[in-house]
């Protein structure tokens, strides 16, 4: 898995086009969710073999997201499952840039397919490595809407 | 599908589904990509499958290749090309025999040791600290459903 922070930079710049706040933390939790589900899944039931890999599938990613936004308010609900559903497929995406040796980073049909995806840009232990990269990021990114508030105003 | 009525149907509905889909994906996954540990018993229904072992440690060094550990002793990677004890080696093998699989594909993990508790200290961090930052976006009623209205 790549760090949270990666993960959090990669939702939180598209998410600055989000103009609904709730919405916007929503897609950021959306990233955050294949990773903790996965763990907490691995964890809890105790179910080592393939339980990140189904949290980070297509199946995973509708199913998930569609009971995580039960929990959303009527009225917010169905753009909060979009939100939670694109936050999770932007981790995902995130994931496929590691270069797993060709096993693939995620296996994105799974249960009907056990074929593996994965871009194999990065060696998924240097993924650590961009944290100053994502800060740098983060500081521009905060810099931008900060300025683009005051004009607002 | 995405009004209040049948709530807990619903979510009883997509529970279900997840477990399905968990269940079945474990199964043939673990026949597809059997365990390490399962070369201890090896037969000839692993002979087509891949081992996929991740950040193992490089315990001894063998003429055909090196030793790590698992759950249930020490296993043989065969491999030509030089790595050190002590190594974080990322390996997508296929069994080769009894507590032995050949190396297919091979990955020397450096700073493995350090970059895994870095990484988990990061996620732990951004996750607690970006829920306590937006705390404020949430309500604590779960029957009211979990985003204010209003903030």
């Amino acid at each position: 898995m790549a760090d949270l922070l990666t993960h959090f930079v990669a939702a939180r710049v598209p998410g600055s086009l989000v103009r609904d706040r709730r919405l916007q933390a929503l897609l950021v939790i959306g990233t955050f969710l294949p990773d903790i589900t996965g763990k907490g899944i691995y964890w809890v039931l105790d179910n080592p073999t393939g339980s990140q890999l189904v949290t980070h599938s297509l199946a995973g990613i509708l199913l998930i997201s569609y009971l995580a936004s039960l929990f959303v308010e009527e009225p917010l609900r169905r753009s909060g499952f979009l939100m939670l559903a694109a936050g999770m497929a932007i981790h995902v995406l995130v994931d496929m840039t590691k270069d797993n040796l060709g096993a693939g980073a995620a296996m994105l049909f799974l249960p009907f397919s056990l074929r593996g995806q994965e871009f194999g840009l990065i060696d998924p232990e240097n993924v650590v490595l961009l944290v100053p990269i994502d800060l740098a990021i983060l500081a521009v990114l905060w810099f931008l809407e900060r300025r683009f508030q005051r004009v607002q105003q | 599908m995405f009004s209040d009525r049948g709530w807990l149907l619903k979510a009883a509905a997509a529970l279900g589904l997840l477990a399905v889909v968990l269940t079945v994906s474990r199964r043939r996954i673990a026949v597809e990509y059997p365990r390490i540990e399962q070369m201890a018993f090896y037969n000839d229904s692993f002979r087509d499958r891949r081992v996929l072992l991740w950040g193992y440690q490089v315990r001894a060094l063998e003429a055909a290749g090196f030793q790590i550990d698992s759950a249930v002793g020490p296993m043989h990677v065969l491999w030509t090309q030089p790595v050190a004890v002590g190594d974080y080696v990322t390996v997508v093998a296929r069994p080769a025999g009894h507590r032995t699989v050949e190396a297919l594909r091979l990955q020397v993990n450096e700073g493995f040791a350090w970059k895994r508790p870095l990484n988990y200290l990061i996620s732990v961090l951004v996750l607690i600290g970006y829920l306590w930052l937006v705390r404020r976006r949430f309500r604590w009623r779960i029957q009211d459903g979990v985003l204010r209205g209003k903030y």
